[in-house]
């Protein structure tokens, strides 16, 4: 490398680096969500989902149930008993 | 292993995970085995001693075993499937890591069979009450949609899946689901063993 290439050389390391826009945000949120034991990529839904499954699913069997109820109304006890067998 | 149980119970996000952590395929094969045992030795033995009904049905060792035994193929058989998956898109997922993990989802499922059982030993085991059996079938589907969550958090989570990734998945293992509910049928599974 002669004395032109160094110098070329210096001048560019000497430019300061400029992030993309979002860059820091997106690594910031990262490192927050492994700190805390999370993925990166879950949406704020699929982290309820998966940080609280007895609650989510407590509350979708009641409407779900009571919805099969409301549609089969007087049959549904027999339904029950069909599917105990 | 009480510490697993627990974090799979009520925040399974970190146990299933990628990580590989001592003892986690022991639990996940342990509860598969309890599973497949109370599914087709435990159980049936016990309503079968227990349920006075001029139809009582007799015991089958050889049936038993069978049903056992089918039990604990259709978990091999549904981690290799998730294997192949993962294969296919490339994410690096060993097949010891599948059954560490998808072994923990049949925690419903264990509850599930002795929900089932406790049914069975119900004299007569008639529901003609309205809001028995609406507790009764809110617990059953409280149990499916729970198992429906941990198979969208091992999709999501362990296999770590794109949306066409996982629309493919889930197709892949219904049509495998299907497969092996019938399978299980044919060799006296009565309670899904998937």
């Amino acid at each position: 490398m002669n004395d032109t290439e160094l110098k070329k050389m210096f001048q560019q390391t000497d430019v300061p680096v400029e992030s993309a826009p979002g860059q820091k945000e997106a690594l910031l949120t990262q490192i927050l969500s492994q700190s805390n034991g999370m993925e990166h990529g879950l949406s704020a839904f699929e982290r309820f989902l998966f940080t609280r499954p007895l609650q989510t699913a407590g509350i979708a069997a009641f409407a779900m149930t009571g919805a099969l109820w409301g549609v089969l109304g007087s049959r549904f006890p027999t339904l029950i008993s069909a599917l105990i067998g | 292993m009480t510490n697993y149980l627990w974090q799979a119970i009520a925040s399974p996000l970190r146990v299933f995970s990628r990580e590989e952590t001592k003892g986690e395929l022991a639990v996940s094969a342990g509860i598969v085995c309890v599973a497949a045992f109370l599914g087709s030795v435990g159980i049936p033995a016990v309503v079968s001693a227990v349920r006075h009904t001029p139809e009582k049905p007799a015991l089958d060792p050889a049936g038993m075993l069978l049903a056992f035994g089918a039990s604990i193929l259709s978990w091999l058989i549904v981690c290799l499937l998730f294997w192949a998956l993962s294969r296919a898109f490339r994410n690096g997922l060993r097949f010891r890591q599948i059954l560490s993990v998808w072994g923990l989802s049949y925690i419903p499922n264990v509850l599930c069979i002795l929900l089932y059982a406790g049914l069975q030993l119900l004299p007569g085991a008639r529901v003609t009450n309205d809001i028995l059996a609406f507790v009764i079938g809110a617990a059953f589907v409280f149990l499916l949609v729970w198992k429906a969550i941990f198979f969208y958090l091992f999709l999501r989570q362990t296999m770590n899946v794109s949306l066409r990734e996982l629309a493919l998945t889930v197709l892949a293992s219904a049509a495998v689901f299907v497969i092996l509910l019938w399978a299980g049928s044919m060799v006296g599974i009565q309670v899904p063993m998937l």
